[in-house]
């Protein structure tokens, strides 16, 4: 039995072994680390720097990329954007699956049921998602549409103008991803003490009260963190903007990452694209930061 | 949930009449919220059965007038399926295997073996989870074209998504946190009775490990199999495309497809990734709640 720094095999003693066994492990995520995250980010600063020929030939250009992008109306409409959808996402979409949490947790028969059905819009692609609901926006073909015929409301051009482009598309990731939060959400409100609402209960607080000094401020830590994941979500919304609108009607759905692709794979400008990357990184980062700051006091 | 515990309303609570009126409410508000869930997915059904004049009447009728089943038989004839479908699997189940041993094996050196360096290790795979995905395409898609000190181009070839895909500092993060938990006498008394690490983390540890391991293979599944972006920017040949990025490009980009076969066709993809989460719900509400904290 090897016990101790008893020599193996190898001719090293079972610390050393150890030791190296645990490098080896490590070594094919470091090596993957090492090439497609710590080098992109690498290059991603090396690249905005450059200029990038369509010949591979590469020649330093000082911040002139940063200048092309500052003088691009659209860039400056693209973080305006960005601002606006979050604002709009987390006025429609904040509350919705904190209440809805709530409410299923309340529900004493068919819990499964509503789980699943709020959840399931999460599990479709987003691909199929966009399809869907560019057929539901049509203003003439699509049942959106009808149902506010149905209430005489007039009806929307949702898609096609640019005015009601972006809301509609918070709307549909609203319609998207809510569930997914909810069930956050529930677990969280799965997890408070019994005795607290026993308590209140004896001391005689009304259901209000309770929501109010119990439900709320227990999931409080859990809102934060969502509120930080909800912002670094629409800061990189693309595959819907892409396959719903281009960006368009006149850049009105226009996001940074469909700006980057376009740099990058319209104009073949990657010098642009990487400064325009390397910004995002830096917003990105920080609020990701908070984000785990966040995190790790909603879990201690 | 086995055992419901006290919530917000208690029993006595609805012995009152204004609170059963407001139980009421809440259980027709969630209905409502159901409904608006769940009826864009099966209005694509519907319109997928509609006949080419019913679709495009004004306005739309809710209930198709007769049902033109045979919509699947067409888009089914003329899009290849059986390829896409194939394509996407070869996709997942490579990603799978080496996400799965790359990480696994990282995460178990940084919970138990703990070489010299390892806090330093893990640091630099975290912080990686502060610049997440799509942000990366621009410096990953140029590695990519050339890959260092290589020069291979994995450029429109699933190598492109097999080869990154252990840099995954999220798995590693959660298997870690899973191997925390088990108790490191076991691990001990196992190299005592002379097993190597190899098989003691072959054989005890990741036996124990199923249920984190078969959440996180649920997530690559449906990960994969929703992904559009990266694989339609780096897969160009239409015959190596997974299914959502061919459904983009053949199906609705195409003009051979009507509005009804373009509907048939995500029926079609949308029911593996609904089938694998009604038939694996539990991990997947697992998954979420793990994930959802976490990152």
């Amino acid at each position: 039995m090897a016990q101790g720094n008893v020599i193996s095999p190898g001719g090293f003693s079972t610390h050393q072994r150890k030791r190296l066994i645990g490098y080896l492990f490590l070594l094919p995520a470091v090596l993957s680390f090492i090439y497609f995250v710590w080098y992109p980010l690498v290059l991603t600063f090396i690249m905005s720097l450059q200029k990038v020929n369509l010949a591979g030939a590469t020649s330093f250009v000082g911040l002139s990329n940063f200048k092309t992008l500052f003088a691009d109306p659209v860039f400056g409409q693209a973080w305006r954007n960005a601002g606006y959808f979050t604002i709009l996402a987390l006025l429609f979409g904040y509350l919705v699956p904190v209440i809805v949490a709530v409410l299923i947790n309340e529900v004493r028969h068919g819990q499964a049921f509503f789980r699943i059905a709020v959840y399931l819009p999460k599990v479709a692609p987003s691909v199929a998602v966009s399809i869907l609901w560019l057929w539901l926006f049509d203003p003439s073909l699509g049942l959106l549409n009808t149902i506010l015929g149905w209430f005489n409301i007039p009806p929307s051009q949702w898609l096609l103008s640019s005015r009601t482009a972006l809301p509609s598309l918070v709307l549909m990731a609203t319609w998207a991803g809510f569930g997914g939060t909810a069930i956050i959400y529930l677990a969280g409100l799965q997890g408070i003490p019994e005795e607290l609402y026993e308590a209140a209960e004896i001391d005689g607080a009304n259901i209000w009260q309770r929501a109010w000094n119990i439900t709320i401020p227990q999931l409080r830590p859990v809102m934060a963190v969502m509120f930080i994941l909800q912002i670094l979500g629409t800061m990189q919304v693309f595959t819907e903007p892409f396959i719903m609108t281009g960006g368009g009607p006149n850049n009105a759905t226009m996001t940074i990452l469909l700006l980057i692709y376009r740099y990058a794979f319209t104009y073949m400008d990657m010098g642009v694209a990487s400064a325009a990357s390397l910004l995002l990184f830096i917003v990105l980062a920080i609020l990701s930061y908070i984000y785990f700051r966040l995190d790790s006091r909603a879990e201690a | 949930m086995a055992e419901r515990g006290r919530t917000l309303i208690g029993k006595q609570d609805l012995a009152r009449p204004i609170v059963k009126f407001g139980y009421a409410l809440m259980i027709a508000i969630l209905l409502l919220v159901a409904l608006a869930t769940l009826f864009p997915l099966v209005w694509v059904v519907i319109s997928s059965v509609k006949s080419s004049a019913e679709i495009f009447r004004v306005p739309p009728t809710i209930w198709p007038e007769n049902f033109q089943w045979g919509t699947y038989l067409n888009v089914w004839s003329k899009f290849n399926f059986p390829r896409y479908f194939k394509n996407t699997v070869v996709l997942i189940f490579g990603i799978w295997v080496v996400q799965m041993l790359v990480t696994t094996l990282a995460a178990y050196s940084l919970s138990k073996l703990k070489p010299p360096g390892h806090k330093l290790i893990l640091f630099g795979f975290l912080a990686a989870l502060m610049v997440p995905g799509l942000a990366m395409m621009i410096p990953k898609y140029v590695i990519l074209k050339s890959l260092p000190l290589f020069g291979w181009n994995l450029l429109d070839s699933y190598w492109a998504f097999w080869l990154p895909a252990g840099a995954n500092a999220f798995n590693i993060l959660l298997l870690k946190t899973f191997f925390d938990g088990i108790p490191d006498d076991l691990v001990d008394a196992a190299t005592i009775d002379g097993a190597s690490e190899l098989r003691t983390f072959a054989q005890i540890v990741l036996p124990l490990s199923k249920p984190i391991l078969a959440t996180l293979t649920i997530f690559i599944f449906l990960g994969v199999w929703n992904n559009f972006m990266w694989p339609y920017i780096v897969i160009t040949t239409t015959e190596k495309q997974p299914l959502m990025v061919a459904i983009y490009n053949s199906v609705f980009k195409s003009n051979v497809f009507a509005q009804n076969d373009i509907m048939a066709a995500i029926t079609i993809a949308i029911i593996p990734p609904i089938a694998v989460f009604f038939a694996l719900q539990k991990h997947i509400t697992r998954g979420i709640t793990l994930t959802g904290l976490k990152g």
